[in-house]
């Protein structure tokens, strides 16, 4: 590669650097020091030689987990799910990403741009792919590096089933062109495939990860760090939505749930995982490491917070409301003025809790006016510590998994064998309602296929505040098993209107922006979304 | 040559062509890209890619072709420069934006062919040259024009990049690109809305029209209904959609393509944002011991785009003080304002300070950039104190402008201008005194 710069370089001198000899004697030297990689500084000569940097770089990746989380599981897999405030906020602040929220996408409001971003991501994992697959390090290393490169097309497959359910048919590209020296545009192009091809991608990426950590002899690290479990729950993900969601050519395999059923059982009977007693223990920053968290983010003073602050209250407005009992709130949580309230849940969600339930008040913390009338709720589920120097840190990790999510996906998948999901369903609401729960009255009893469903959503939801599952779920979930989506079922939204119109069935998925779109003309608009002379695909 | 030497006193005819590499502001890695070290994570040490390899990039090449004619005539006391130059870029360094599913954002490459070219000519003249009274006067003016002449085939029409697309006008749907690099296009070209003017009182409202959202300053505004749109709409209707009635006090968007709908195509030409014209004058005059030195320049043909008073006055990020400009906005008791109504988070709202017309002006400027004043001490006072020489002096220095950017801070940038500081008016005054 280097080698072929330097070609480039001195013939171009030869042509043009004529008659300009004192330059090109010091142009010529240069080239000379090119050819060694530099002592002080990671280059392209220097790096991916030593099993370290491939470790360093898949510690990077878990970085990137982290700095896209926000956007990845909230903005992309629960925004959308008709459960947010929109315009102003109890507080009488104005709320962010209402375009995505509201659910008012076209063509020309997009609310993402660029693939939200994780073609950046994905380029890091094709980057060590194909730095590393097959080349000397890997053989002198085999299981250290397969155990990497397993970890590597696990998170590849995660952003690929982000996009695919964001957009369907995505390009899909799986290796670094521009090292190769392609830096044109047009070298670069990548059309969308159809959504099979890209499922199928999202399914070979998992039977590879699978095989190397097979071959690798490690499966798990800690539950900050991917792991075989991480890969099993992401697989049965993927496995669920094949079985449940039809899009275009992609239609559900006979096998698609029992392989979901599979994974699941696996992550089940794994010893190393179970259920809390205390919904609320799953989320402390004291009990980080603990059996309910299969994987999820780490966040730490120091390193990184998240964007939860975001979703509670400046000191200045949370002053003008009053606690359950009339006494009036000042930095109730102690925050510190460390937060602001730009993400509201509804207050129909709120009042859908059973006043039995502990995750109601382990999830948000309400507020009231003088009168005792309900004004609105902040999350407090993700608040963090106070660090040693006494400062507010939101260092609570986000779980990506968890026990009560494999629970609460095999009664789904319960469900749709037309069996009887209620077991799964109860095992969550005893360990919600706690000492509370009383089995006679309520205990959920087998009611059919569209009551199932709404009962598992119903349960999903209260379960999984902020940890990305919402809209995924009413997209996901259905009222029969081959009918349509919960999303256009105003049950499913606490309310009297749906998550989306009977009229708006393009809006499962999301646009594209013209900026991304003019950028590479080889590219088709989502189907519905088409404005001005737009093309759209035809899936 | 004797006959004309009362009248020509100096000629010279100039010619020079050269060729040029270039590498400057390339990193000393920059082929080789970087890997470096990043926040760490549940405590472990992390690498990301700093920069992306770029194993191909090549000299950027430099042709420069230039004549000129140098002349004075009359014993020197006229004297004229003219040049010519003709400067073609050869694999000229550029940003590329590259597609998104590359990963890469963009890269430098050698993006194509650009050309440089234009004039400069510089006139001179001592028109009074006595004994007591001395006159100079010399001005210049360049005109350049910068060209693309050829870019990377990448399969698009005149091989844009980074170009957009508004209406033509032709008719209702028909699309033209513009903006970023277009083979045979100037670079660096303003769109903006037109505002024709505001809706006075509800008589000028519309009865069919729609403004749909646009997104600018990080916020994305509402839909706006002429009258018979919004009445058409049932209460529950109307809330769902989230939009609001054109009011009056709103601003008259021009519909380019006649469709009674203003969306993010219904753009308009407002021209280029790097001036064509630059030049300077200058003159000074003394007499016996005094002497008057003025030096203007000045820079025409381009546009400039006021980015922060739109800001300031669509009351767009909390509370602050804002301009006089808000006593011209429109309220029903002036209704001949020139600025639309004064609301609170215009971003979020109607978006009637967005990029427009109403605040794009012509960039022409005349800079009065120096005027001193100098008085030569008498030789005779001088000598009695032992100097050779001493004289006091005042001078001014940015005194003012003449142009219609007058919200700007600094109007000698082009193109989409924020706040800034203006540069700063001086008054110096000096003595000088030589032994």
């Amino acid at each position: 590669m280097l080698n072929k710069t330097i070609k480039y370089m001195k013939t171009n001198i030869i042509k043009y650097m004529v008659g300009i000899f004192a330059f090109s004697a010091v142009v010529f030297s240069s080239c000379d020091s090119l050819e060694l990689g530099p002592i002080d500084y990671y280059g392209s000569t220097n790096y991916w030689k030593t099993l370290p940097q491939v470790q360093t770089y898949v510690n990077g990746m878990h970085l990137d987990l982290r700095s896209n989380s926000f956007n990845r599981t909230f903005i992309l897999g629960e925004a959308r799910g008709g459960l947010q405030v929109t315009g102003t906020s109890s507080q009488g602040v104005s709320t962010y990403s209402d375009v995505i929220k509201g659910n008012t996408l076209t063509g020309d409001n997009t609310g993402l741009s660029g693939w939200g971003g994780l073609y950046g991501n994905i380029f890091d994992c094709n980057l060590l792919i194909q730095q590393v697959e097959g080349k000397p390090l890997h053989t002198e290393n085999q299981k250290a590096v397969d155990y990497l490169l397993a970890q590597t097309y696990s998170i590849r497959a995660l952003y690929y089933f982000t996009l695919y359910r964001a957009y369907g048919g995505v390009p899909i590209v799986k290796e670094v062109k521009v090292l190769n020296g392609a830096v044109e545009q047009s070298q670069l192009y990548t059309p969308r495939s159809t959504p099979k091809q890209v499922m199928d991608f999202i399914k070979a990426d998992i039977t590879k990860a699978f095989e190397y950590f097979a071959s690798s002899g490690t499966e798990w690290t800690n539950n900050v760090t991917w792991s075989k479990a991480a890969t099993q729950m992401l697989a049965a993900e993927v496995y669920l939505w094949s079985a449940k969601v039809s899009l275009g050519d992609q239609v559900p395999a006979a096998t698609d749930l029992a392989t979901a059923e599979g994974y699941l059982t696996e992550v089940k009977n794994n010893t190393k995982f179970g259920l809390l007693d205390d919904f609320a223990s799953v989320f402390a920053t004291t009990n980080e490491n603990n059996k309910e968290i299969i994987f999820g983010i780490n966040y730490a003073d120091g390193e990184a917070t998240s964007k939860v602050s975001n979703f509670l209250y400046a000191d200045a407005n949370i002053v003008s409301f009053y606690d359950a009992s009339g006494v009036k709130l000042a930095d109730p949580l102690n925050l510190k003025g460390t937060a602001i309230q730009r993400y509201e849940y509804t207050l129909n969600f709120w009042n859908s809790f059973n006043a039995k339930d502990k995750r109601r008040n382990a999830t948000f913390m309400a507020y009231y006016d003088k009168d005792n009338v309900l004004k609105g709720t902040v999350l407090k589920k993700f608040t963090g510590s106070i660090s040693s120097t006494g400062a507010r840190v939101y260092d609570t990790n986000e779980p990506m998994y968890r026990y009560a999510d494999v629970l609460l996906m095999l009664a789904e998948v319960e469900n749709m064998k037309g069996g009887d999901p209620a077991t799964y369903i109860n095992q969550i609401r005893q360990r919600a309602y706690g000492a509370d729960y009383n089995a006679l009255t309520d205990a959920y009893t087998n009611a059919g296929f569209k009551d199932n469903e709404f009962a598992i959503l119903s349960e999903r939801d209260k379960e999984f505040v902020y940890e990305g599952k919402r809209w995924y779920d009413v997209v996901r979930m259905k009222d029969a098993a081959n009918g349509q989506s919960l999303a256009f079922d105003a049950a499913s939204a606490y309310g009297t209107t749906s998550v989306l119109k009977a009229t708006e069935t393009h809006k499962l998925l999301w646009p594209v922006d013209k900026n991304t779109l003019n950028g590479d003309p080889t590219l088709k608009q989502t189907p519905g979304y088409k404005v001005a002379d737009q093309v759209e695909e035809e899936w | 040559m004797n006959d004309f030497e009362d009248i020509l006193s100096y000629g010279k005819v100039r010619t020079s062509y050269g060729l040029n590499g270039n590498v400057s502001g390339i990193g000393a890695y920059e082929l080789q890209g970087s890997y470096v070290g990043a926040a760490k994570y549940n405590g472990l040490s992390t690498f990301v890619l700093g920069s992306v390899p770029n194993p191909g990039l090549l000299w950027e090449k430099t042709r420069t072709l230039e004549g000129g004619l140098d002349l004075s005539f009359v014993d020197n006391k006229y004297s004229a420069n003219f040049t010519f130059y003709d400067r073609l870029t050869d694999d000229k360094f550029a940003s590329l934006t590259l597609p998104v599913s590359s990963g890469i954002r963009s890269i430098r490459t050698n993006n194509g062919q650009f050309r440089n070219r234009g004039v400069e000519i510089e006139l001179s003249a001592k028109p009074i040259h006595t004994k007591d009274f001395k006159w100079n006067i010399g001005a210049n003016i360049s005109y350049n024009k910068n060209t693309i002449v050829k870019l990377p085939e990448n399969g698009l029409e005149r091989n844009r990049q980074g170009a957009y697309q508004v209406y033509s006008g032709k008719d209702a749907t028909d699309l033209i690109w513009v903006g970023g690099y277009q083979e045979g296009q100037e670079p660096g070209v303003l769109y903006a809305w037109q505002a024709d003017g505001l809706y006075k009182d509800a008589s000028e409202i519309p009865t069919d029209r729609v403004v749909k959202p646009i997104s600018f300053q990080g916020a994305t505004t509402r839909t706006l209904y002429g009258v018979n749109n919004w009445n058409a709409m049932t209460e529950a209707e109307k809330v769902a959609s989230k939009g609001l009635p054109i009011l009056p006090g709103d601003v008259r968007w021009k519909d380019v393509n006649g469709d009674n709908v203003i969306d993010d195509y219904d753009l308009v030409k407002i021209g280029n944002t790097t001036p064509h014209w630059v030049g300077g004058f200058n003159t000074s005059l003394s007499y016996k011991n005094f002497s008057l030195y003025t030096a203007l320049d000045y820079a025409l043909g381009f546009h400039v785009l006021d980015y922060r008073l739109p800001w300031i006055l669509g009351v767009m990020q909390g509370s602050y003080s804002t301009t006089m400009d808000v006593t011209n906005t429109w309220t029903p008791e002036n209704p001949n304002a020139k600025y639309p109504t004064y609301q609170w988070a215009d971003q979020l709202g109607k978006g009637n300070y967005r990029n427009s017309t109403l605040f794009t002006h012509r960039g022409d400027y005349v800079s009065l950039r120096q005027l001193t004043l100098t008085y030569n001490m008498p030789t005779a006072v001088v000598k009695a104190l032992r100097m050779t020489k001493m004289d006091v002096s005042v001078t001014g220095q940015n005194l003012g402008y003449l142009t219609q950017a007058k919200t700007l801070s600094n109007p000698e940038a082009g193109g989409v201008q924020d706040a800034g500081y203006s540069l700063p008016r001086t008054v110096l005054f000096g003595l000088n005194i030589t032994f």
